[in-house]
């Protein structure tokens, strides 16, 4: 009998399914910054929205925040029920 | 045959062939006896577990941390390799779990064969399959002469001989056929033990290091990108890249996993997150140790007096001595002597994953069949090691005429494997509507979109790659490798398939149509 890793109880559950939708928002939100960086590179004048820095920080914030989430669903999907 | 508990107490060969037809979702009353006797005849061993999938996929990429990395700082500076390192750092991330889904679904030595094969057809499978074992190859290739060129460096640092380079690298490549050869069991303690080696080794140069940080060196708000505006974050990403690539070699061992589908997963997302981590770290105390163009290069002048720029190929080594606390020497050699784990532990798994994937051609039958042979009692694939370490070692002493051969390896290396990156993931999306039933076991999270990250930031990276130095060289050697293997596919492999190797028998499921198979 093949043992699932995770209770489909939980993956089912609501705060799962919200941490989910959560995670593929902020995954498509830095795709967009990565096009927009390309944008910027290619059109620095045009495409420029904020200072630099402003720039940067929310760059780190948007991937930082994609690479907690992702890791956080990845530790909770891995986990064993028994 | 194969009933009987072998003389060396492991488990019966029947038993490992039910398994890996339960694997591939064929019944065992489906497979003639010839098929039974193939399978039993080419099966690997299944000692594999949580512990030795974590040491083989930070073990393969923890060289990343070591050099490599460090040519991205030059005329970027910090703040750009963060960005790309972050970049990478997701890529990888996502990249992994969706693997994880693929190879819990085909737990086969042949990986990316067998996901094309099945997915597509076997044209398809041998192009991911070889643009693997390449990657693989040419990731072995760079490392064992970064290898050998950082034991010359320590036994004469001023001026290291490069005959004790290709002796070092060769030794390399000899020590570590025999260590495969001898079986994967041994092979994989000897990996747990050289990744704690490699960990602990950067564990000493963060606290080194932290002796001498400077947040100014690591947020330099006057000049965050060194003029260069976002181009610096692009132009840093092939060298970012350096940090984290082979983590899917893990991939490969899922026919020597014991249990699949809860190994692999976990295995993996613990092994991706380590390395996160490292990045982090190793980047944070060796930009805020030194300026970030002493990592990346050493001035120096040519014949005529011109200035020019040595990449340094030590630039933790180096940072060590350029503070206050690194001025012993022992601590110099100490650590540099402890960072060899580091090289010599992706090696290993560089050379695992070539083997590994040359086997699985050759018993599948897309490369010469002798490729696909095992060792009798050691269950070991020792004709693929053999070939994969003779082919090294070619390349090894070849760098005495060519000096660009490491930046070359490595490029040949990122650029195979970002193309099988995008291929395995359009396979996923192909599988998961045809053939649902492979998924049951393990479903990444935020599934849907998931592999489509994987494809735009590949894709990213792919044309990132497009601009950087050595360009022709890379593309050129990399088209003749897949002409010439594409060529011995046309002209005898597709003529010669194996229809008992696994990948074959999960294609064969695939077409019977879906069925339930417990493990």
């Amino acid at each position: 009998m093949t043992k699932k890793l995770l209770p489909d109880r939980r993956r089912g559950s609501t705060s799962f399914l919200l941490l989910e939708w959560v995670t593929a928002v902020v995954l498509v939100l830095v795709l967009a910054a990565l096009g927009w960086m390309a944008g910027a590179d290619l059109l620095p004048a045009s495409w420029r929205l904020l200072s630099l820095e402003v720039e940067i920080l929310v760059a780190l914030t948007l991937l930082t925040a994609a690479l907690l989430f992702v890791s956080v669903l990845a530790l909770l999907h891995t986990r064993d029920r028994r | 045959m194969g009933e009987e508990a072998r003389p060396d107490g492991s488990a019966p060969l029947d038993a490992v062939v039910d398994e890996v037809l339960a694997e591939a979702h064929v019944r065992p009353e489906e497979l003639r006896p010839e098929e039974r006797a193939f399978l039993e005849q080419h099966a690997l061993k299944k000692p594999l577990r949580v512990l030795d999938i974590w040491a083989l996929g930070v073990g393969v990429v923890v060289a990343g941390a070591y050099f490599g990395w460090n040519l991205g700082l030059k005329d970027n500076g910090p703040v750009a390799m963060l960005l790309a390192s972050l970049i990478v750092c997701l890529l990888y991330l996502t990249w992994v779990l969706s693997l994880a889904e693929l190879s819990v679904a085909m737990p086969f030595a042949g990986g990316p064969l067998a996901y094309g094969r099945r997915a597509v057809n076997p044209l398809l499978g041998f192009v991911m399959g070889w643009s693997m074992f390449l990657e693989c190859l040419f990731a072995a290739i760079g490392t064992a002469l970064a290898t050998g060129g950082y034991i010359a460096f320590l036994i004469n640092p001023d001026k290291p001989d490069p005959v004790i380079q290709v002796v070092a690298g060769v030794a390399t490549v000899v020590i570590f056929f025999g260590l495969h050869a001898w079986g994967v069991k041994e092979q994989s303690r000897a990996m747990v033990f050289m990744t704690y080696g490699a960990l602990a080794g950067l564990a000493l140069f963060w606290v080194v290091a932290a002796s001498h940080f400077s947040w100014e060196r690591v947020w330099p708000r006057d000049n965050l990108l060194r003029g260069k505006g976002w181009k610096a974050v692009l132009d840093a990403v092939p060298y970012a890249l350096w940090w984290l690539v082979m983590i899917e070699t893990v991939a490969l061992s899922a026919e020597e996993t014991h249990e699949p589908h809860r190994t692999l997963p976990r295995g993996l997302t613990w092994a991706q997150l380590t390395l996160i981590a490292l990045v982090v770290l190793t980047w944070l105390f060796a930009c805020g140790a030194v300026d970030s163009q002493d990592l990346a290069f050493t001035p120096g002048a040519d014949e005529e007096g011109k200035p020019t720029t040595q990449a340094v190929d030590y630039p933790l080594a180096k940072a060590i001595r350029m503070i206050p606390a690194g001025q012993s020497r022992l601590l110099v050699y100490g650590f540099g002597v402890i960072a060899l784990f580091g090289l010599i532990a992706s090696y290993h798994g560089m050379i695992y994953g070539a083997s590994r994937q040359a086997f699985a051609l050759g018993r599948a039958g897309y490369l010469p069949r002798v490729l696909g042979e095992v060792h009798v009692t050691r269950r070991t694939p020792v004709v693929a090691l053999l070939a994969g370490s003779l082919i090294v070692v070619g390349f090894v002493v070849a760098n005495v005429w060519f000096a660009d051969a490491v930046a070359v390896a490595v490029l040949v290396s990122t650029l195979t494997a970002l193309i099988w990156y995008i291929l395995a993931m359009a396979c996923l999306y192909v599988l998961r509507r045809r053939s649902p039933e492979l998924f049951r076991s393990y479903r990444a999270p935020v599934s849907l979109i998931l592999p489509a990250v994987v494809i735009v930031l590949s894709a990213f990276a792919v044309l990132v790659y497009s601009g950087i130095e050595h360009a022709g060289v890379v593309i050129a050697l990399a088209a003749a490798l897949y002409a010439a293997g594409l060529g011995y596919y046309a002209l005898r492999g597709r003529h010669r398939l194996q229809a008992a190797a696994p990948e074959e028998l999960g294609a064969r499921a695939a077409a019977a149509g879906p069925k339930e198979v417990c493990l």
